[in-house]
């Protein structure tokens, strides 16, 4: 269901950001970048040479690879979307939560109030088990629209 | 919706918190029960010792340079009750008799082996020999004993069937004093 | 070029994979590092040390020990010899190089001359150990094994480390691995399968 967000909020003018999801790439690699590093290491030198460069190579993967787990957990939580549209930012947060059987969402539009809202998956999924695109669009768009009436 | 590598990942996550988990039960058990069954103090007594020596030159008796050098052997009694060793995680026992003495100076130091047993059950852990002959030829990084004299001691080493090893020694101690021979002696 | 959220999402992908092995890298030299040992964790290969070891069981190795005592389990590798041998100490003969007190006073009067704060370390400055190992199950000591004017093991360059503890069997799977060609291409298939099937989302 995440994957369409996109589809839907680009027909509704907002271009997407990505630097939350960059940065959390970009430790990603940090952290491959300093294994294979470490790897290169000790493929080409003696183990009592190299233990202590080996050594600060597995601090500083481990602090890469906390921060990396910390962002993902806190910074990034659930968003799922990010996209501006002639300078107002939107932010959209969604949770599937197992139990109740519900796909939960948050968005929030410039300093304006967030919707909190939730769309019963029976309700935007046909009987065979694919998402209805636009009955999805549909209620995605009114939210947005709720929001802009709003503002004004 | 969850690739292989995620399910994957989850899995070894758990599988190797159950087996820290077990791995500390295990080991706390078997230390604890060692303790318990009195395994810091295993009686024993060495005595009865007496020392053979020859001289050897072949590389198989400990000369790398075709030198004669001194190769000792040990006659004992050993009487020792290994069963505190003994419980549900041990698989088998090394037992060892150890030789230590000093080396050139007081920083040097040195510790042979003169014979050993493996002892796999509780039946067989008793221990009662009489006049018993070393197994190996012992020498030294010298070329002789020097006449020094040593501590002999009986070992053990705990193998389990997981976890620690775990080693110890009797309570046993005697001293022999190793004959002062010249090189060339017979 | 490809839209920047597929773009994004392929490397999320490949960073996902990527990240599983490199935090089985990351770890496997972090036990290196904390027991000092090229080889944290070894299997048996050989039943040299029958009935205590068996081929396939796992040993978890240490290296700190300055010295070793007799009666330990170590893993040694004789220079320019391949395999890496699981058999007890049988004898040690070490000594310890430590600095006199006359030349403790030697080396704070050069160092007061020079006027240097240096303050030269008081205790030992090293030491060697020399080792003569053999395999329980086996008739003799390990010399044959040895290099061929050796006749005994350095502790600081041979041994790879002491054996602390160990599981049963649980290696047994990597031996099949690497002697059944059937089971390695096996392997080598399951993996290429499930990163192919990984892409779905």
């Amino acid at each position: 269901m995440d994957l369409n967000l996109f589809f839907i909020f680009e027909s509704l003018g907002y271009v997407e950001s990505f630097s939350l999801i960059d940065v959390r790439l970009a430790l990603g690699i940090g952290c491959c970048a300093i294994s294979g590093a470490t790897f290169y290491l000790d493929k080409h030198s003696e183990f009592k040479e190299s233990i202590n460069l080996v050594a600060a190579a597995i601090v500083l993967y481990s602090i890469l690879a906390s921060v990396l787990w910390g962002w993902s957990k806190f910074v990034e939580k659930n968003i799922k979307f990010v996209g501006y549209k002639k300078s107002q930012k939107l932010i959209f947060k969604s949770s599937a939560n197992k139990t109740d059987n519900l796909y939960s969402y948050e968005i929030k539009i410039g300093d304006n109030e967030p919707i909190i809202g939730s769309i019963e998956y029976n309700k935007v999924f046909n009987e065979n088990g694919f998402l209805d695109f636009e009955e999805f669009k549909g209620y995605l768009t009114k939210e947005v629209e709720k929001i802009d009436k709003k503002k004004q | 919706m969850f690739s292989i590598t995620q399910r994957f990942q989850t899995l070894s996550n758990t599988a190797l918190t159950y087996a820290i988990y077990v791995a500390v039960a295990v080991v706390a058990t078997f230390y604890y029960q060692l303790y318990f069954d009195g395994a810091s103090s295993v009686p024993a007594t060495v005595d009865n010792i007496s020392i053979k020596s020859h001289f050897k030159s072949s590389r198989s008796f400990g000369s790398m340079n075709k030198k004669p050098k001194e190769n000792t052997k040990l006659t004992f009694d050993i009487d020792a009750d290994l069963s505190p060793l003994f419980n549900w995680n041990t698989k088998q026992v090394f037992v060892y008799l150890t030789a230590e003495y000093p080396g050139k100076n007081s920083q040097a130091s040195n510790k042979v082996t003169y014979w050993d047993k493996i002892v796999t059950s509780k039946e067989d852990a008793n221990l009662e020999l009489k006049n018993q002959r070393s197994k190996y030829n012992v020498w030294d990084v010298e070329k002789t004993f020097r006449g020094r004299e040593a501590v002999v001691r009986l070992e053990w080493n705990i193998q389990p069937h997981i976890g620690p090893l775990v080693w110890g020694s009797t309570v046993s101690n005697a001293t022999i004093v190793y004959p002062d021979s010249k090189v060339g002696g017979k | 070029m490809m839209h920047p959220r597929q773009l994004r999402q392929q490397i999320h992908q490949g960073l996902n994979f990527g990240l599983v092995l490199a935090s089985a890298f990351m770890f496997w030299k972090f036990l290196s590092v904390l027991t000092s040992s090229e080889s944290p964790v070894v299997v048996v290969l050989s039943g040299s040390m029958e009935p205590a070891f068996q081929r396939g069981d796992v040993l978890f190795l240490y290296n700190r020990d300055n010295y070793v005592d007799v009666g330990d389990i170590v893993v040694y590798q004789v220079k320019d010899k391949s395999i890496p041998i699981v058999h007890r100490v049988m004898n040690e003969h070490h000594i310890e190089y430590t600095t006199s007190a006359q030349q403790q006073q030697q080396q704070q009067q050069q160092a007061k001359s020079s006027g240097s704060e240096y303050s030269p370390l008081v205790h030992t400055s090293g030491g060697k150990q020399l080792l003569l190992t053999k395999g329980d199950n086996n008739p003799v000591n390990d010399l044959g094994l040895y290099g061929r004017n050796q006749g005994y093991l350095n502790r600081d360059d041979d041994i790879l480390g002491v054996v602390k503890g160990y599981v049963p069997f649980v290696g047994y799977i990597t031996i099949l691995i690497t002697e059944n060609v059937y089971l390695k291409y096996a392997m080598i298939g399951f993996m290429a399968i499930s990163a192919l099937l990984s892409n779905e989302e």
